[in-house]
Parts: C-alpha cells; structure tokens; sequence
C-alpha cells in the first residue's frame, strides 16, 4: 500500500481524510447528545415544546438555513475550483463561505438578544419557576444552537486559514487536501444545522 | 518534520538541531511521546496514590482523624479523577500503543505525528486543570460527578468537570491516530492476520475512543451550561432528568473499561504465546473478540444504573448483554488456556504466565466461569444489593487495569531487544497486588 | 488495502448547483409541513426530510459518493451505533412512568 517508509515518503491522502472523517464523527455524537434529550423531552412535554417552538421566529430560521446551504455550496465549489487550478475563482468561492457563515451569526446574535431581552434564556425570569417543559426547551435551543455557534465560529477560522494558503500556493491544484479536509468540517457543521433547524423550528 | 531522515544514534538522544528539553517537548517521535505519557501518567499515578493512602489513614478510626469531611470529598474526587481518566485510561494506549504500535505493524510512526504530541498538550492541560482545582477550589462530587448534585454543589465542579473534557480531547485524537495508522500504515505483507494480537486490541480501543468519548463530552458540557446557566436537562426543579445524566455519562465510561482492559488483554495474548513457546491458540477469534468486546461492551452502560431507578425493560436489555459480552471476554481466557495447554509441565512455564494466571484469578475467572461478580452485576436483582456496597466492585474489578504493571515490562524484551529483568515483572505484579488487595479487604 | 488511492474525482459545477437546488426545495418541503397538525407524522417528517438533506451534503458536497467503500462502511458503523444507543436509552425512558 504506502511501501515500508510509511506516511512520511509521500502525501497520504486518503490517511488524512480518514482521520477528519474520524474527527467528524466525534463533532458527530458531540451533537447526538443534546438531540437525543430534545427527542426525549420532546415525547415528555409535548404541549410546552410546541408552545415554545411558536416564540421562534421560522422566518429567520429559513433565512439562515438558505444561508448555511448556501455557503456549503460555494465551498463544494471552491474544491472543484481548485481542482481546476482557478486559484482566482477559489478565493472568491471561500470569500463569500466565510462571509455566509459571518451573516448567519450576527443573525443568530440578534434572534438570541431578542429572546434574551424578553427574558427567555435559561435562568431568565420568563422561564423562571417553569417545570413544565419550556425552560428544558429553550435550555437546548441555547446549548445546541450555542454550541453549534461556536463550530461556524472556528469554521470560518479554518476556512480563512485555508484561503491564505491557498493565496501563498501551499494550497494548490496538485495539493489540495487540506482545502478538501476544511470543506468536510464546514459541510458537516451545515448538516448538523440541517438537523437542528426542523427539531427547534418546525416540530410543532 | 523529524522524520526526514534517519537519525543517529538512538531515538533518546537529543534531536539534531534542538536542545534537550526542546527535543522532547516539541518532538513527534511515537516512541518519545510514549515516554512523555510514561512519566507523566506515573507522576500522577503516584499523586493518586498519595490521596488514596490519606484517604485510608483518614478511616483508620471514627470522626476526623487527619483531615476535615470538605477535605476527604475533595480528595475522593480527586482521586478519582487522577485514577481514572489521567491513569487508568491513557495508561496502555498512550504509553504503549504509541510506542509500539508502529513499531509492530512495520510503519515510520503514527499517521499524524504532530496531532500525536498535541494530543499529550491536551493530557497534560486537562491534569493541570485538574491539579488546579485543588488551589482554585476543590470538588466534592466524586469522578461521576452525577447530576443533580454537581449541579448543585457550592464546590468548583465545574473546573473539575473541564478538566476531564479536556482529557477526553486526548483520548479523541490518540483514537483517531491509531485508527488511521492502522488502517493506512501497515508495512507491505502485514496483512489484517498478521497483525500482532497487542494492534488488534489497540485498534478495538482506539474506535471505543472514537465513538463514546465525545458523549461524554457533550454530558460534561451540558452540566457545564447547567451549573453556569440552569439550562435545566439535568435539573429535576426544572422539569429535567437526572438520570438522563447517567445514560450519557455511562454510555462513555462502561466503554471505558474496555479501554483499559483491551490493551491489558492484547499484552497478555502476546506474552502468553512467548511462555507457552507456540504460535497462540485461536489467533482469529482472539481477533475479532477484541472487536467483539468493544462493540457488544458498547451496550451494556445500564449495568451501572440498575439501583437508579430506571426503568425494568431497560435493565433487562441490559442485564442480556451484559451476559453476552461475557462471550468474547471468555473466547480470549479459553484461547489462552488452549495455548498453554500443549506446554509439558508446568515447570516450564516460568513465572509470568503463572502471574497471568494470577490474572485470571483476579479478573476473569469471575467473568466467564465463576459468579462473582461479573455475573452477578450483570443480573439486575443482586446488583442492587451488590452495588450498594462501596469502592469494592471497582476497585476490585477496574482494578485489572493494575495488570499494567505486570504485562507490558514483559512486551518490552520481545519487541525492541532490550533485556528486561524478569524480577522487573514480578516487582510490579506484586507490588500491584500489595497496593490494591489490602486495603479493599475488609 | 482497505482504501486504495484513487485519482481524484471532480465534481462537476452543475452537480452541485443541482444538489443545491434540491436542497433548497427539500427546505420548502418542510417548512411547509411544519404546523400542519398531521399528527407523530409532524415529528417524524422533519427528521426524515432532514436525513435525506443531510444524505446529499455528505453524498455530494462531501464527495462521498466517490469514496472508497471504506469510507461508507464506518459511516454506517456510526449510524448503527447511534440508531442502537438511541434504542436502548428510549427502553429506558419508554417504559419508566
């Protein structure tokens, strides 16, 4: 297979695409958990989830869905870009990925501080005292949908860091791996999103 | 990096280019990263040890003896902690799988050298976060950290709680290293039966590592934003579940059994073959027992809830895996046996395969032919009984992972030509049985 | 052995403007869904419209599909385990009130 000098004789690729889909996984259960207990107490307080859903505003959650596929679909292009050796057209394609991936979160921050200014947040005094299944709603809407902030966060990280070596040629139409390994993160951070906007927007 | 070429001399000496102590703290050398884990998990070995003698010393007699009751809670936790997750887990996967798993398959070194060395920064941040707590406050929850009380508790849980979540980013990228490297690396000819019986184990261990440790993981978070924000999942006030805790944090850490009791296993079907001069019994189904293991062990968290009060279909389900894990775990015990049972006389044996016998003895005898206690936790009824009743069955039955101090010295001759002294195994095998047995007797 | 190196595959710009398309539409789907009152069928259609989105991205977006059957085969090992992990905690929860 690779000859007896192992990894370091030559560029293993299907070695590094292994372990980030390994690592995917992981993010992959990471998310299990707090989707597992939304279909518990899903199942436990129907009544107050569904009541609780209807404060979510579906429009914005729409909006930033189009938003996430879309940048999915600008990185999906970026990698056949750079395949082609556009190196011009690549760098607009990550441009506009990160650029997404900026507009869904100041989206978010605006639907969380219109939520937390009407107090629900957990340990906010709209939820304060309920035990019927609207704190616990609101609880996971804020932990899953905080968490997965933070992975958009890093991958527009990965994705800048990507495009700077795309501009200095260390990412190039020979060697594109790790363009191809950032665009696994970000594709599996909008299919964790994917699952996330029906469970807290439309299951009502 | 370090690898282009070949370097001279042996791989202690220092790195062409670097200094002493910027070659190890910036090497990614498998078999220097080995030591690196060496050293530092015996170093808070020895730290765990300490609390656990003061622990006892704390019991000698009624009332506080030396140390006040927030101080023996702390210290429980800590020793917990300390055993668990910066010993007892990264113990023969870090230490020995990273030396020696290359080493066996034929390959250069791990897949991803430098993501080998990150993930022993990430062991040694998580240790010092949770030495930190000791200064910065103390937690008094015990290593389950069980909800509702660590959501409740005035002590610092929640640093505790961070510390073990950075440990489990360790295990992660050791997981996804030695999966990779397994599955890419092996040298031309290693085919999957070749592979030593010790890389079987580790690569079972390896996707254990993988597919639970980010549950538990999430479970560490969530009580996290529970303790910093009452997001109220665990919290029964709030209309939470708290035993919705112990399904995450279980789902992990039954599988981490495994991780410490897989490699243990791999050691022993690679010394028993040496002592019993033949090829191992049963090579294929030890093999895939190892799989078997790590997957059927996957399934049987609930063993550890059964005085929770769940419900009664689920402890069923349990309880029947639980008896079906004993099948693979059987598979290896009978293999060994079959290896040695072509052996003329017992005299020939020498001592190492006596202590693996010693192995049997204190761990799986109980398991496949005897009822106590594997069987009888995996039957709900006495479990309740049984459980109840303190550090014995952990200590007794984790404590297997002690092996270590017998096994590996004994992979060491074998595999990289350097003489180890015998009396080096019987040191640690007795000095392993004079820690744990006394102290658990009464 | 397991996953041989293969050439590259590129996929073409149309593929993905397609995969895309699709998943913009399989969106309407289930906004539209949403609070229709169809009963469990509200709950379950949600997450298998969002299986089929998520099938493309991987498929597609993350070129799956011309993987080797390695890649196919861990990824169903993950699902199974989820599906099985999900069951046995459900015969908890199922069956405790």
């Amino acid at each position: 297979m690779n000859g007896t000098t192992g990894a370091h004789s030559h560029r293993d690729y299907t070695g590094s695409k292994i372990g980030m889909w390994l690592f995917l996984f992981t993010e992959f259960f990471l998310f299990f958990g707090p989707i597992l207990l939304y279909t518990i107490f899903r199942f436990r307080y129907p009544q107050a989830f569904i009541e609780a859903s209807r404060a979510l505003d579906t429009g914005v959650g729409v909006f930033n869905t189009v938003l996430l596929l879309t940048s999915s679909l600008t990185m999906a292009l970026a990698i056949t870009a750079m395949q082609k050796n556009k190196k011009g057209l690549t760098l607009i394609l990550l441009g506009a990925t990160v650029s997404a991936g900026a507009v869904f979160l100041v989206n978010k921050y605006f639907e969380w501080g219109a939520k937390i200014s009407h107090g629900i947040y957990p340990g906010g005094e709209a939820l304060a005292g309920n035990a019927d299944g609207g704190a616990i709603f609101y609880g996971l809407y804020f932990f899953a949908t905080g968490l997965h902030g933070i992975h958009v966060l890093a991958g527009m990280v990965i994705i800048i860091v990507a495009a700077l070596m795309v501009h200095e040629g260390k990412i190039n139409s020979k060697d594109f791996v790790k363009l191809e390994n950032s665009g696994l993160y970000w594709h599996l951070v909008d299919v964790i999103w994917i699952y996330l906007f029906p469970i807290f927007y439309l299951i009502r | 990096m370090a690898h282009e070429g070949i370097r001279e001399g042996s791989y202690l000496s220092a790195e062409p280019g670097r200094g002493w102590l910027s070659s190890w703290l910036l090497t990614t050398d498998h078999k220097r990263i080995g030591i690196l884990y060496l050293c530092s998990i015996l170093l808070f070995f020895s730290v765990g040890v300490i609390f656990s003698f003061l622990m006892r010393l704390e019991l000698i007699s009624t009332g506080p003896t030396i140390m006040a009751a927030d101080t023996y809670n702390s210290f429980f936790t800590l020793h917990g902690v300390i055993m668990l997750f910066l010993f007892l887990i990264p113990v023969v996967p870090a230490v020995f799988g990273n030396f020696l798993l290359p080493i066996m398959i034929g390959a250069r070194d791990v897949a991803f050298p430098r993501i080998n060395l990150l993930s022993w920064y990430f062991y040694m941040a998580g240790a010092a976060l949770a030495m930190a707590t000791l200064i910065i406050g103390p937690a008094d929850t015990g290593w389950t950290f069980y909800a509702p009380y660590s959501l409740r508790t005035g002590s610092s849980a929640s640093l505790a709680v961070f510390a073990v979540f950075v440990l489990g980013l360790s295990s992660i990228l050791t997981g996804i290293n030695f999966v990779t490297t397994v599955h890419r690396l092996r040298a031309p000819g290693m085919t999957w039966f070749r592979l030593p019986l010790f890389v079987w184990a580790l690569y079972a261990t390896a996707w254990i590592f993988i597919i639970a440790t980010p549950i538990l993981g999430v479970n560490l978070l969530l009580v996290i934003a529970e303790r910093l924000f009452g997001i109220g999942v665990f919290d029964p006030a709030r209309g939470g579940d708290p035993i919705l805790y112990q399904h995450l944090f279980w789902i992990y850490s039954h599988p981490a059994v495994y991780i410490m009791v897989l490699p243990a296993m791999g050691a022993i079907s690679e010394i028993v073959p040496v002592f019993a001069r033949r090829v191992i019994f049963g090579y294929k189904a030890i093999a895939y027992s190892s799989i078997g293991i790590a997957a059927v062990g996957s399934l049987v968290w609930g063993h550890h809830m059964f005085v929770s009060g769940f419900s009664y279909t689920a402890a069923v389900y349990f309880s029947l895996f639980t008896f079906f894990v004993a099948i693979p775990s059987a598979i290896k015990v009978y293999n060994w046996v079959g290896s040695l049972y072509t052996v003329q006389g017992l005299d020939s044996y020498g001592h190492p395969v006596l202590l693996r016998a010693g192995f049997h003895i204190s761990f799986f005898h109980r398991r496949p032919v005897r009822a106590h206690p594997r069987r009888a936790i995996g039957q709900c009824p006495p479990a309740r009984h049984l459980l109840c009743r303190g550090p014995l069955p952990l200590h007794k039955v984790r404590g297997g992972g002690l092996r270590f101090f017998r096994g590996p010295p004994l992979l060491v001759p074998e595999d990289i030509g350097q003489n180890v002294q015998q009396e080096g195994s019987q040191l640690g095998a007795s000095s392993a049985r004079g820690y744990s047995w006394p102290r658990f007797l009464p | 052995m397991d996953a041989e190196e293969t050439k590259p595959h590129i996929v073409g710009y149309s593929v993905l403007f397609a995969v895309w398309a699709a998943l913009l539409g399989l969106t309407w789907l289930t906004v539209g869904l949403s609070g229709t009152g169809l009963g469990s069928f509200v709950i379950v259609a949600p997450f298998l419209i969002a299986s089929v989105k998520a099938f493309l991205v991987v498929d597609y977006f993350m070129h799956l599909k011309y993987e080797s059957g390695f890649f196919k085969y861990i990824l169903l090992v993950v699902l199974g385990m989820v599906v099985v992990v999900a069951w046995l905690v459900y015969q908890d929860v199922a069956y405790r009130y």
